[in-house]
């Protein structure tokens, strides 16, 4: 049990708030062990280290300190659990076919996050996360496709057949003028971005290219 | 106790106790556990000790056999107790809302929620006990958890099929399409709900160390939800059957426990299935001055149709009736519903018995008003304090005097002390004063009540709104003036209130300025009705503000149609004058026998009406109409008491059943 002691001490350093209103507690991702953030600071500012707390041999880093954001360190261990789990977990429901199915993928992260806030059979969640994760890399198809016509947005010719873009945009692209305005503030503000706009001006200059009128004629107009 | 879960041990051979007073129920059939004939709670106490049976469960288990059942608007309007209390009723019960002025109130607060830090801390402590309730069952009977596992995984709930044979009353708490779902994955497990609910409770902990005020909307409070927790709408929106479905298959006795947990698991549905109509308002201190936060995260319903659909679509003849329920029109659009007969009645009595003055200015012509730029004005607050003195020097017995805030009540009391007021009232009658502490007031009053009989007379200094104002009577000698001091509108200043007006504009059409009238008014209304209790009671009805004149025609019919032109609109003097002129002509015995006919009816007179008319033949066809539409049954509304159209007194009539 926390006794109120506890709550107002760091346990590394043993100075109390009474005497530094000030003080924050850090804890971190790792073993999830609480103390103030000048001890952070101290310990760990040249490098990871070995946790101070006797019987911990977690290696920290400074950068994994985080401010406790619920008062049940628990709670706060299964959120960031569950942050990773969702990160590659996160079809929706529509993703499913039935509601069963979905269900059923709700129980699997819930046994997922469970299995790794309480340490059993870590290794095989991570390779169960890791698969996941490969798999997310496939582009997604949307669950109801009508055809095998890709969809796209409207256009007045059915789509755009020609869905290769015949315009590349080198990386080099050096504009000085152009540039500049995106370091000011009315421009940025409204959105400029250089390459957008070099995109859309070398788009409307050849809009027309590839495309032939008497073709585009003679072609049915599918309806959909 | 005897309880489900016991008499299943005993059924499997097992020790068990079982309580003597309930199982002598059995004895009897169902619907004979007490004899014909009316039954008060008392009554049915006594009884249910001298014949060694359960008062509690005789009284559910006859409730749908009773013809005729008078209880708290809240055992329906609330979600929580008509579960229990009202679930049952038949589609045909003609449900009667008598002094409904206040309905929409009630129905707001049945579906608002308080959380406190007290309220969070008891709900983790709750969790914190299932939890381990779990673990222990896990090891001793991990069957009986599989068992519900397993049900939920096919989706089976008795309340669907309850549901769909449209047995019950609907739940606002536990919406239709949550009853025919299954239950959402994550939270089938009885210890993925748990810990569900503990990062949800620890979520509203971090809530509450905001230390500035947070109003938003139920959207926005799921979405930051959503961002810290990963916690979705859909399954909070199961919570709370979740819970029951889960104290259930554990055999949970010890509900106590659990009470603060329920409530944040009501408010987990209700957040997450009503986008409007709610609003969430964060208050981290209790007051504009104090230092010290005491957040109240308060979710406040401002619809008040939300808690009385279920009602409108349930039961076929709905009637809401009051005294004072006046203007007619507010009512069905703010329950959002159409009336089918609309009546506002007059007031049938044989003498003038009441005297209603409205009371605009000072003997000295100074025009006198509680609102806010000159309430603490000192010729205002002595202006006030004469109407007090002289009334109190001309009235017999009892005087009531409304104010309209505490905070306004104790101003102006502690300036008539230093102008002398009070103790020139002292000398005609005792003076008392309403607290917001109940047991306080209810011993003032007793002293009040004493003070009337006896003849020394006294006055009693109450707050519309308060305690006095809705639930006590002042008939007879217990008030015969009754001093509205100011028009009693509502403290604008409250976050709430300005939610609901706001809800009220955009949703109902309703303006701001019309509902805050209308609140007053019949705040003010109630006040008056209070000394008017009966066909032979009579007294004076003084609305002092300036204010009054413009507001007369918001009062009820019958208030409204004893206001004549020439006393709305009167000085401190000309009302006295007529309030003694009347009072000493209502001294004047009164023949009993006049009454016949207009206010009171014998059987002959009866039998005569209903030849000249087949009771108001619109009713019936109506009710007939009602058959056949499914939906708005026959709404009616009527502006008068009940308790004028029957002679029945409702305090020995509690309950009645054949
Ligand atoms: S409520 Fe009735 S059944 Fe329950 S313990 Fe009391 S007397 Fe017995
Ligand atoms: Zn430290
Ligand atoms: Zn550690």
């Amino acid at each position: 049990m926390a006794g109120k002691d506890d709550e107002d001490t760091c346990y590394v350093c043993k100075s109390s708030r009474y005497l530094n209103p000030e003080m924050r507690f850090l804890i971190n991702t790792e073993c999830y062990h609480k103390m103030c953030s000048n001890c952070v600071d101290r310990i760990f500012s040249y490098g990871p280290g070995p946790c101070p707390y006797p019987g911990c041999d977690k290696i920290l880093r400074k950068n994994k300190f985080k401010e406790q954001l619920f008062d049940d360190i628990g709670v706060e261990k299964e959120v960031d659990c569950r942050a990773r789990v969702m990160k590659v977990y996160n079809k929706t429901e529509q993703d499913f076919d039935s509601l069963e199915e979905y269900n059923a993928y709700l129980e699997e992260i819930e046994d997922l996050v469970f299995s790794l806030v309480n340490g059993v059979n870590v290794s095989e969640v991570e390779a169960k996360l890791e698969a996941q994760r490969a798999v997310k890399t496939e582009p997604r198809q949307p669950k109801k496709d009508i055809g095998g016509v890709p969809a796209t947005p409207f256009t007045p010719f059915n789509g755009d057949r020609g869905a290769n873009t015949l315009i590349a945009l080198s990386d080099s692209l050096h504009d000085p003028l152009n540039e500049k305005l995106i370091d000011q503030k009315e421009f940025s503000a409204s959105g400029y971005v250089p390459q957008v706009y070099y995109r859309r001006a070398l788009f409307e200059a050849f809009m027309g290219i590839c495309c032939f009128i008497d073709a585009e004629k003679t072609r049915p107009i599918e309806t959909t | 106790m005897t309880s489900g879960a016991a008499k299943a041990k005993i059924a499997a051979g097992m020790q068990a106790s079982l309580c003597e007073y309930h199982e002598n129920l059995y004895d009897l059939d169902q619907h004979d556990l007490i004899p014909n004939g009316v039954w008060t709670f008392e009554e049915l106490l006594t009884y249910g000790e001298q014949s060694k049976r359960c008062p509690y469960f005789t009284v559910r288990r006859m409730i749908s056999y009773c013809n005729i059942i008078i209880y708290s608007f809240h055992y329906l309007l609330d979600p929580k107790i008509a579960e229990r209390v009202s679930k049952e009723l038949s589609k045909d019960c003609i449900v009667i809302f008598d002094e409904a002025h206040n309905i929409d109130n009630v129905c707001i607060e049945s579906l608002s929620i308080d959380i406190t830090e007290n309220t969070l801390q008891k709900a983790a402590h709750g969790v914190q006990k299932l939890g381990e309730t779990i673990d222990e069952i896990k090891i001793s009977d991990s069957q009986k958890l599989q068992d519900e596992y397993e049900k939920l995984v096919r989706g089976l709930r008795e309340a669907d099929e309850a549901r769909q044979e449209d047995a019950f009353l609907a739940n606002p708490v536990l919406p239709d399409d949550i009853l025919t779902e299954a239950i959402p994955g994550n939270m089938r497990r009885a210890e993925h709900f748990i810990s569900f609910l503990k990062r949800f409770i620890e979520y509203l902990k971090t809530r509450m160390k905001v230390l500035h005020v947070v109003s938003e909307t139920p959207g926005s409070f799921l979405q930051h939800l959503k961002e810290l927790t990963y916690i979705e709408r859909k399954p909070l929106r199961f919570c709370s059957e979740r819970l029951s479905y889960l104290v259930r298959s554990l055999e949970l006795t010890d509900v106590e426990e659990y009470t603060s947990l329920k409530e944040i698991v009501i408010f987990a549905t209700l957040v997450a299935t009503y986008e409007k109509g709610f609003r969430l308002i964060l208050e981290p201190y209790e007051s504009d001055t104090a230092t010290v936060p005491n957040p109240i995260l308060r979710f406040a319903c401002l619809d008040a149709s939300i808690a009385i659909k279920p009602i409108f679509e349930r039961f076929r003849s709905v009637i809401i009736t009051s005294g004072t329920i006046s203007p007619l029109d507010m009512y069905p659009k703010m329950l959002n519903f159409t009336t089918l007969i609309q009546e506002s009645y007059s007031m049938s009595l044989a003498r003038r018995s009441f005297l209603p003055m409205i009371v605009t200015k000072g003997a000295d012509q100074v025009a006198i008003s509680s609102r806010f730029e000159i309430r603490n004005d000192p010729s205002v607050v002595r202006n006030y304090g004469n109407i007090l003195i002289e009334y109190s020097k001309i009235t017999p017995d009892g005087f009531v005097v409304f104010f309209p805030s505490y905070l306004y009540m104790e101003s102006i009391i502690s300036q008539w002390q230093t102008m002398g007021v009070l103790d020139e009232v002292w000398k005609h009658k005792l003076i008392l004063v309403e607290t917001p502490d109940s047991q306080e007031t209810s011993l003032a009053l007793e002293i009040y009540r004493k003070a009337c009989c006896n003849g020394r007379g006294a006055v009693l200094l109450s707050v519309a709104r308060g305690k006095v104002s809705e639930g006590v009577d002042f008939d007879h000698h217990y008030g015969r003036t009754v001093l509205m001091i100011g028009v009693p509108f509502q403290y604008t200043e409250s976050r709430i209130l300005k939610a609901r007006l706001e809800f009220l504009r955009d949703n109902f059409h309703i303006r701001e300025n019309d509902f805050l009238s209308f609140d007053a008014m019949r705040h003010a209304a109630q006040c008056l009705g209070r000394v008017l209790r009966g066909k032979d009671d009579y007294g004076v009805m003084v609305l002092a503000d300036r204010r009054f004149a413009r507001k007369r025609n918001q009062l009820p019919k019958w208030i409204n149609q004893a206001l004549l032109d020439s006393e709305s609109n009167l000085s401190t003097d000309m009302s006295l004058t007529n309030a003694k002129k009347f009072l000493r002509s209502m001294a004047q015995p009164a023949n009993s026998e006049d009454q016949e006919g207009i206010s009171v009816w014998t059987l002959e007179h009866l039998k005569e009406y209903q030849e000249k008319s087949k009771i108001h033949p619109n009713f019936a066809e109506t009710a007939e109409e009602g058959n056949k539409s499914e939906l708005p049954k026959d709404v009616a509304m009527w502006d008068v008491d009940l308790d004028d159209l029957d002679s029945l007194d409702d305090e020995d009539f509690a309950m009645t059943s054949d």
